[in-house]
């Protein structure tokens, strides 16, 4: 088993601002990694990085061992980088079933009935199907942050990024969503995932990655690093 | 993956009602553009052409978000490109329109690689620029077929083209013209890229997170448009005669009622447009002719409909067609929506036919 995704000394600044700094780290095939951090912390522009959104100021990213650093954000698709948006990005003239049909016709380049049961295929596991024929723009926050998981599963990624798909659910829909996370890592998608969430992020992640100030703080077994001084001190008196 | 009888609709009710009306209607038109009243075949081609030029505009801002005030480029282009293979290489005119439209699209190869490079407002611009610089240029060409700025004529003796021959011809070719650049609008959006079209109109990063190919879209579609764009010039001054750099290269009297037309009728529908510039024409028609209650100016008329555009973009985003389709979430003229039909896994009924 190899790293799937490595960052290396990975920078990003906007203007004079340092979001970045020299971050490394890696994700193993198969792996599921967890990623926490205050807010402005630079976990959503590390992901940005990694799908190809913007570039980085400096330092490479390797997918597959292949440096993707210059690829644009549809080329890391088609490679298998399937990522949720924190911001959800909804076409919202489509439905939300042809939503999912870009994602299985253009990031999994399939046509005709094989996109359209793959991207039913998703529909179903993300639990979005009943909505199939309803336009995007009609749906709630919440199901526009299903609905980013749909289509990044109809692209049929290796590797898995998602940003904050959890906020905002009760317990109940955590607990689904924890069950399907944990069904595609099972189905062998490697996955990034940025929660605020922490005892979902325990139930699926096998390792903890802990940023703050655009570097890496900690990172080991999950319930180490939570429970670790440079954690507590970053979050101290905001109890989760 | 569970084997299931899931398909896909396309048409709906509304669709094959209207499609069957838009059908019916060009029949119609057709009819008149083959009778004898000069009058209604120049309103015919005027309406025809806009319709071309409105969609094709449309196709490129609504669609792929180039917002472009230079397409009066490629009707210029077009249009001089129809002068020199008629006048100068003594071609048939109505013939001379395809090498005219064929010459746009090679134009548009070096205009998209220039243009591509700017963003947003400065797309816009640069396009508007690029339109002006092709007009200069056209000016200094003093030599025959061309004459500079002060101009032209298409050639077209009677002799060979009888006037009400000729009116008939043009008619019929902008008609044609107009139900094809419709139809290929139409087909590229039902289309597996007409899907990622859609997507990039809604949200240009998250359609690049899923896999499409932004740029190369963006360019395909430069492309069709730049095509018909000049086509559409070529047969307006079939009709027209008089050729000039300063109106075939005009922004005021091309691209402006252009906006004016697809903003009003719906951008990012394939309908709106249509529907736009006829609209456009039919009023315009009544209120700078003598028998209307209020009379305008054709100056006045484009401030004033640019008002009512400037209100649609503002409180209507998608237009007429758009505000019609928020009520009725199916009407539709072309079958371009997919609507799920998810299969009964147990009751195995019916073909599983592909599609998308
Ligand atoms: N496009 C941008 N231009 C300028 N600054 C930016 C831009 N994007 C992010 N930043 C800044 O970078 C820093 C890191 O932002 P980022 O969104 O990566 O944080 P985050 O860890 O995802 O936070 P959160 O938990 O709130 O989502 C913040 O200070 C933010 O203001
Ligand atoms: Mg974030």
């Amino acid at each position: 088993m190899g790293a799937v995704i490595e960052v290396d000394a990975v920078s990003k600044r906007f203007g004079a601002l340092a979001v970045i700094e020299e971050l490394s780290f890696s994700l193993e095939e198969g792996e599921a990694l967890g990623v926490v951090g205050p807010n402005g912390a630079g976990k959503t522009t590390t992901l940005n990085m990694i799908a190809g959104d913007f570039r980085p100021s400096g330092g490479s990213i390797r997918f597959d061992g292949q440096d993707v650093t210059g690829f644009s954000a549809y080329r890391r698709c088609k490679l298998g980088i399937g990522r949720t948006s924190q911001i959800p990005r909804p076409f919202e003239g489509l439905t939300v079933f042809e939503n999912v049909l870009v994602g299985a016709s253009f990031g999994g380049a399939h046509r005709g009935h094989v996109a359209r049961d793959l991207a039913v295929d998703a529909l179903r596991r993300t639990g979005m199907i009943s909505k199939a024929n309803v336009r995007a723009g009609q749906l709630t926050l919440l199901e526009r942050k299903r609905l980013e998981l749909s289509r990044a599963l109809a692209a049929e990624p290796k590797v898995l990024l998602l940003d904050e798909i959890a906020g905002g659910l009760t317990d109940g829909e955590v607990q689904e969503l924890v069950e399907t996370i944990k069904s595609i890592h099972a189905s062998g998608v490697s996955v990034i995932w940025i929660e605020h969430i922490v005892h979902a992020l325990l139930k699926v992640v096998d390792r903890m990655l802990a940023m703050d100030c655009g570097r890496v703080l900690v990172q080991g077994d999950p319930h180490e690093v939570m429970a670790s001084d440079e954690v507590k001190n970053v979050y101290l008196g905001s109890e989760d | 993956m569970i084997r299931t009888q899931n398909h896909v609709q396309r048409a709906t009710g509304t669709s094959k009602l209207l499609g069957g009306l838009a059908a019916l209607l060009v029949a119609w038109l057709a009819v008149l553009a083959t009778g004898d009243v000069a009058s209604t075949q120049t309103k015919i081609v005027e309406m025809c052409v806009f319709v071309v030029l409105a969609s094709m505009w449309n196709l490129l801002a609504g669609y792929t978000g180039l917002v472009s005030i230079g397409q009066q480029a490629f009707v210029g282009i077009g249009t001089y490109a129809l002068v020199v293979f008629a006048n100068g290489y003594d071609q048939d005119i109505y013939f001379s329109v395809l090498p005219a439209a064929l010459i746009a699209l090679v134009a548009a190869v070096p205009i998209a690689l220039l243009a591509f490079r700017l963003r947003g407002g400065y797309f816009a611009i640069g396009m508007w620029v690029i339109a002006e610089v092709v007009r200069l240029l056209v000016k200094q060409y003093k030599a025959d077929p061309i004459k500079g700025g002060s101009g032209t004529s298409l050639n077209v003796p009677v002799s060979l083209y009888p006037k009400v021959d000729r009116f008939q011809t043009t008619a019929l070719i902008a008609l044609a013209l107009a139900v094809v650049a419709v139809s290929v609008v139409a087909l590229l959006l039902r289309s597996r890229v007409g899907l990622s079209l859609q997507a990039v109109r809604d949200n240009e990063a998250g359609a690049a997170g899923l896999g499409v190919n932004v740029y190369r879209e963006r360019f395909f579609v430069f492309m069709i448009a730049a095509l018909f764009t000049g086509a559409a010039g070529a047969v307006w001054y079939l009709l027209k005669i008089r050729v000039q750099p300063d109106t075939a290269f005009s922004v005021g009297d091309w691209t402006a009622p252009i906006v004016v037309m697809v903003v009003i009728g719906g951008i990012g529908t394939v309908e709106g447009p249509v529907i736009g510039a006829v609209l456009w024409y039919l009023v315009r028609d009544y209120v700078t002719s003598s028998d209307s209650v209020i009379h305008f100016s054709d100056e006045w008329y484009l401030i004033y409909t640019g008002l009512i555009a400037l209100i649609v973009a503002l409180y209507a985003q998608r237009g007429l067609w758009g505000a019609l389709q928020d009520r009725f979430p199916r009407l539709q003229v072309f079958p371009i929506q997919r609507r799920l039909v998810v299969g009964d896994e147990v009751a195995v009924r019916g073909e599983d036919e592909g599609n998308g």
